[in-house]
């Protein structure tokens, strides 16, 4: 998806951008856009005000999601009538992933119309203890874990739940879920950065990285890109049952 | 000479990356040993934890003491990781070592 950006075309491409940002130590690549400077921003724990910090009580969260797609309703051409019913869900489910596991008080979401590749841009961050931290905290799939970040997202992308819950409730929903939904279902593109591990979803591409020790977030940043106009097949019910 | 070393007061109550500790370990003088106290010390990430291993089991003489529930929990993870077999066969993509920055963006460029 996303073609015709003079510089940005995908997901891959801006994470490439942030790689390359966060090597040259510099705060804004030449060709930078708004959705890349969000990302290098919370990785460096700089939060800048287009980004909205949220405590995790209830709240704050609804008011958090509210402000944001309040603020897509005023970019997007159409409103955000279409994919209001995904991106609650995308939001909703990630939010409270955070809630339960990250062991934080605050989280950071972001949000931009791209009207050039007619696309939504979103971010979803926390500064607590990453998925593998999640797992070790509740002491679930040590013996599968390893010594990797890359494991956990692999496991946690495969659906393997954090939560104590019998095996047939187990579905690890947050991320598996929203990845099926976003790339599945409305043709978009799906990323986390954990640790020192990165994982990326689109129609065609589906890989986890170790990534060099230089590069550490301590904490857990999900991105996403979705297209503002929802796919005439889309059915969230596929997703959400 | 034995040195206790408060970590809350060095580095505050979130060890966030490998490099905080890479530093700790610069600073120690060989033939010292040392006490972490590592008293709240609430957060830790993988790899930070993973280079208190390094550090703890290697030639320097160092200790860790008043570890937190949450850190102690990360820190028998990464010990346990340490002597699992490396096989990667719990998730469904297979998962690609990168030593470089370039090496990252090479792959992500890829098909």
């Amino acid at each position: 998806m996303a073609t015709g950006h003079p510089h940005i075309e995908s997901l891959e491409s801006v994470l490439s951008s942030f790689f390359s940002a966060i090597t040259t130590g510099k705060k804004q690549e030449p060709d930078s856009t708004p959705f890349l400077n969000a990302i290098v921003n919370i990785y460096n724990r700089t939060i800048s005000e287009n980004i909205i910090q949220f405590a995790l009580d209830n709240g704050a969260t609804s008011e958090a999601i509210n402000e944001l797609k309040k603020n897509l309703g005023t970019s997007i051409p159409d409103g955000i009538k279409t994919i209001n019913n995904p991106l609650t869900y995308l939001l909703d489910e990630l939010i409270c992933n955070i809630q339960q596991h990250a062991c934080t008080d605050t989280g950071y979401i972001y949000s931009n119309y791209n009207e050039i590749t007619d696309s939504v841009e979103i971010i979803i961050a926390d500064l607590g203890i990453s998925i593998y931290g999640s797992y070790v905290a509740a002491q679930k799939h040590l013996d599968k874990l390893g010594n990797s970040d890359a494991e956990a997202l692999n496991l946690a992308q495969n659906g393997y739940s954090i939560k104590n819950l019998p095996d047939a409730e187990n579905r690890g929903y947050g991320i598996s879920s929203n990845i099926k939904m976003v790339v599945e279902g409305l043709h978009g593109e799906f990323a986390i950065l954990s640790g020192n591990a990165l994982m990326i979803h689109s129609a065609n591409k589906k890989k986890i990285f170790t990534l060099p020790s230089e590069v550490d977030f301590k904490g857990t940043m999900v991105m996403v890109i979705i297209p503002a106009t929802l796919p005439t097949d889309f059915n969230i019910y596929n997703y959400t049952s | 000479m034995k040195h206790i070393i408060k970590i809350k007061e060095q580095f505050g109550t979130e060890l966030h990356t490998r490099q905080m500790i890479e530093q700790l370990g610069a600073s120690l003088n060989n033939g010292d040993s040392y006490l972490l106290d590592m008293s709240g010390v609430m957060q830790i990430s993988r790899s930070a934890a993973d280079e208190l291993y390094n550090l703890t089991h290697g030639s320097q003489r160092v200790d860790m003491i008043n570890i937190e529930p949450f850190v102690e929990k990360m820190l028998s993870a990464v010990t346990l990781g340490r002597f699992m077999p490396r096989t990667h066969t719990s998730g469904d993509i297979p998962i690609i070592q990168c030593q470089t920055i370039e090496s990252v963006i090479a792959q992500l460029q890829a098909n």
